[in-house]
């Protein structure tokens, strides 16, 4: 997407404003469903994500991160609280040591960002040779927003056990989207 | 920064997956704009990125987008 649209947009451009919520909106209700939000919630969610993007935006710009990104993130992070909060879990991030809060320079470049919706078809063929329990231990950090003590727990696995399986299936996704991707970086 | 012990855990982080000890280490090294976990961040970023977001739109109705647009004027 356009810098130029957000800055736009952060100085009161309405059309501006209409294109990114036109552009991003249908995909955010998308990932907000996925973590069990229903249409009651959708202008809340709408609401806050987009004032939060124009006061963040400056931010991920200047480190040159895409705002898909930054949107994908605060929704799974605000949808994953609001879940462990009413499981009584304890927040997943205490609010200062939130990663959107301490740093945007971890954000992708809207370029890598482009290439994963490009190569989607080709990365979820990547995923399906996962093995099973790996996927499920995925399922669980992911959509479910555990944590390795807490899906051991769950599943009353070992922890060592579930932290294994964990970093194995991201060994292998890492390894495979780099090559995909073409984001391999030997020397890092 | 020495890091390379932290190489499995970066996806994990951007997750909340871990426990304290590894989740503040990790908070360390971004807070201190630690080049190496910066850098592997951002492509921890795209994995956890590529399997949240999912594919599918839902289409937003009209009264929706004005709602939400008009809330956002009047800040």
């Amino acid at each position: 997407m356009h810098e130029d649209l957000f800055a736009r947009a952060e100085a009161g451009d309405e059309p501006a404003l209409d294109e990114i919520f036109d552009r991003l909106a249908p995909r955010l209700l998308a990932l907000s469903a996925r973590f069990g939000s229903t249409p009651a919630d959708d202008e809340q969610i709408l609401g806050d994500l987009f004032y939060g993007l124009l006061k963040e935006s400056r931010r991920f710009r200047r480190h040159g991160g895409s705002a898909t990104a930054w949107l994908a993130f605060a929704v799974r992070t605000g949808r994953i609280e609001k879940r462990r909060a009413a499981a009584h879990l304890p927040r997943a991030w205490p609010p200062r040591q939130n990663p959107l809060r301490i740093s945007l320079a971890w954000l992708p470049r809207p370029s890598d960002i482009a290439r994963i919706d490009e190569r989607r078809d080709l990365l979820n063929k990547v995923l399906r040779h996962l093995p099973k329990p790996q996927m499920q231990v995925l399922e669980m950090a992911v959509f479910d927003g555990l944590t390795e003590s807490e899906i051991a727990e769950k599943l009353k696995q070992p922890l060592g056990m579930v932290a294994a399986e964990l970093r194995a299936a991201f060994r292998f996704l890492r390894h495979r989207m780099s090559a995909i991707l073409g984001t391999w970086n030997a020397g890092i | 920064m020495e890091c390379r012990h932290l190489d499995d855990l970066y996806e994990l982080y951007l997750l909340g997956a871990l426990g304290v000890s590894e989740r503040s280490e990790i908070h360390e090294h971004l807070r201190a704009d630690c080049p190496y976990c910066t850098e592997r961040l951002r492509q921890a970023a795209l994995t956890v990125y590529f399997l949240a977001l999912p594919d599918r739109k839902v289409r937003v109705p009209q009264p929706l987008k004005a709602q939400v647009l008009r809330r956002l004027i009047k800040k």
